[in-house]
């Protein structure tokens, strides 16, 4: 299952920063990994927990 | 005793005639002078503009018209409020070629308007992502207790200056804790108001979904007073709440006996240090707290509030990191650079995340009041120190300092943060949480440690 692959941060970096046209200088890049792979660890903490279809987003707008 | 008058000493000495608002400012200005090298609080001082608004209160004062209740108060501000005619640097390198501000920040407005007098603006981690107090533009500033090390951020600049007798009170925000973490280090106290209770406007945005304003100062009272006067519509700020105007400050001395009080426990007695956790007792023991409530899932909300403010933060900065990378201090730029590549869905996750918590955490303040919990998991770690052992476990500062607080300011609740003094010299504060829109409560508690003198600003050193 896709869900249990150990992430690959650093293509993910290079594949991403590329579409969305954000170049990262090589000297920061290993540092871009190290974080995006802490936010990976702590986005389980609640990407792991169910959710109800129905349970709104708390964005906010008022129109 | 601190042998700092605070500001509602300094303002009813002035309305009695017993000292100028020019003298006040001149002391301040000379404490300022003398003082601020050893912590490096300030980036800005404001000597004209200071000394034109004490002779203002003066001169108010000798035609016998009224004076607000901050008459002749010098303060301060983190230098993201607008100030103008001044460049708001948000602690970055990237703003300073920004002209300066054309109005004030509407809190340093309304701050002004009931006397107050503005004498500086304050270091900040840049683009206030940050709970260390460290800059590499401006220098770190530097914890009065022990220079040595951090004053907790990202309102670094407010907590020491405050601590450090400099100024009465400081104007900080507070998106993760960035109020309560530097109020805990440095030994103030601090408010992080209800999300959407004070005007945002004229404050350099982090985390548009969490980012708060509010006051540090040596007093509960003073807390209530700036906190009251900031307080009302504000049309020029989209995210406030259709909110009345609700004084805290007239009921500061009213005694917590109608309120139920519980500790907070599970996520919040784990992971701090023993001094952390002695403070919170040292807390339940002085308002004789036996009760014991959890916030479901409090370290899920942490985590969605740390994806949030990574997204959020980098989407506020995209441009400039495309274009000027290598002009964000290193200890801010990878981070944002790595919230720009978050998958889309675990942002909406975490919102959707953040609506269930929500819910949850309502139906504990159905049964009570307050909670006290924790405010940092430690006292201030040495600068530079990018470790941290809590528990024997070994981690990382720059992420961990606001373990207590996120889970609280993810869902906008007010908090007071008061800070314990403990044996060893460093003081600690704690979390003193309640319902939305019922910070007067929060502040009451606070007022009632203060008095009893379990809770209280370290003495100045300057």
């Amino acid at each position: 299952m896709a869900s249990e692959q150990k992430p690959d941060w650093g293509t993910h970096v290079e594949i991403v920063s590329a579409s969305i046209g954000l170049p990262i200088d090589p000297a920061f890049r290993q540092g871009v990994v190290d974080n995006l792979t802490r936010i990976g660890q702590i986005a389980q903490g609640f990407l792991s927990f169910p959710l109800e279809d129905d349970t709104d987003p708390a964005t906010r707008f008022e129109p | 005793m601190s042998g700092v008058p605070s500001g509602a000493e300094i303002a009813a000495a002035i309305a009695a005639g017993k000292m100028s608002a020019l003298e006040v400012a001149e002391a301040a200005l000379a404490r300022i002078e003398a003082g601020n090298p050893r912590v490096n609080a300030f980036t800005a001082v404001f000597r004209d503009r200071a000394l034109a608004g004490a002779r203002s209160i003066d001169q108010r004062r000798a035609a016998g018209q009224p004076l607000g209740p901050l008459a002749g108060v010098p303060f301060a501000v983190k230098n993201l409020f607008d100030v103008k005619g001044v460049v708001t640097l948000a602690g970055s390198k990237i703003k300073r070629g920004d002209p300066p501000a054309k109005a004030d920040a509407t809190a340093v407005a309304k701050l002004e308007a009931a006397g107050a007098v503005l004498v500086g603006a304050l270091n900040m981690g840049e683009y206030a992502y940050d709970f260390t107090g460290e800059n590499a533009h401006d220098g770190n500033c530097r914890n009065p207790r022990d220079t040595a090390r951090m004053s907790g951020g990202s309102s670094s600049g407010s907590g020491a200056a405050v601590a450090a007798g400099l100024v009465p009170f400081a104007l900080g925000t507070d998106t993760n804790g960035s109020i309560r973490v530097p109020s805990s280090l440095c030994g103030t106290f601090g408010l992080k108001p209800t999300y959407g209770r004070l005007s945002r406007a004229g404050s350099y945005p982090f985390v548009s979904s969490f980012d708060h304003i509010g006051p540090l100062a040596r007093s509960v009272t003073d807390l209530a007073l700036s906190y009251d006067v900031m307080q009302g519509a504000d049309p020029h700020d989209p995210i406030q709440a259709a909110r009345p105007v609700e004084p805290a400050a007239p009921d500061v001395d009213a005694g917590i006996g109608d309120l139920r009080l519980a500790i907070a426990g599970g996520y919040f007695e784990q992971g701090g240090t023993d001094e952390a956790h002695a403070a919170v007792a040292a807390v339940a023991a002085a308002l004789k707290i036996s009760r014991k409530v959890e916030l479901p899932e409090a370290g899920r909300a942490r985590a969605a509030a740390f994806v949030i403010s990574s997204v959020e933060g980098a989407t506020l900065h995209l441009d400039r990191l495309r274009k000027r990378q290598g002009d964000y201090d290193p200890d801010t730029r990878d981070r944002f650079l790595a919230g720009a590549l978050v998958p889309g869905p675990w942002y909406v996750q975490a919102q959707k995340f953040r609506r269930w918590y929500r819910d949850q955490v309502s139906k504990v303040f159905r049964e009570v009041d307050i909670l006290i919990a924790p405010a940092t998991p430690c006292v201030a770690p040495p600068i530079g120190n990018p470790t941290m052992v809590i528990a024997g476990q070994e981690m990382l500062v720059r992420p961990n300092l606001g373990i207590f607080t996120q889970p609280i300011s993810f869902i906008g609740l007010p908090v007071a943060a008061a800070p314990v003094m403990p044996a060893a010299g460093l003081p600690i504060a704690v979390q003193i949480i309640a319902a939305p829109w019922n910070e007067a409560a929060a502040l009451r508690v606070a007022r009632v440690l203060e008095r009893a003198g379990v809770c209280s600003a370290p003495p100045a050193v300057s």
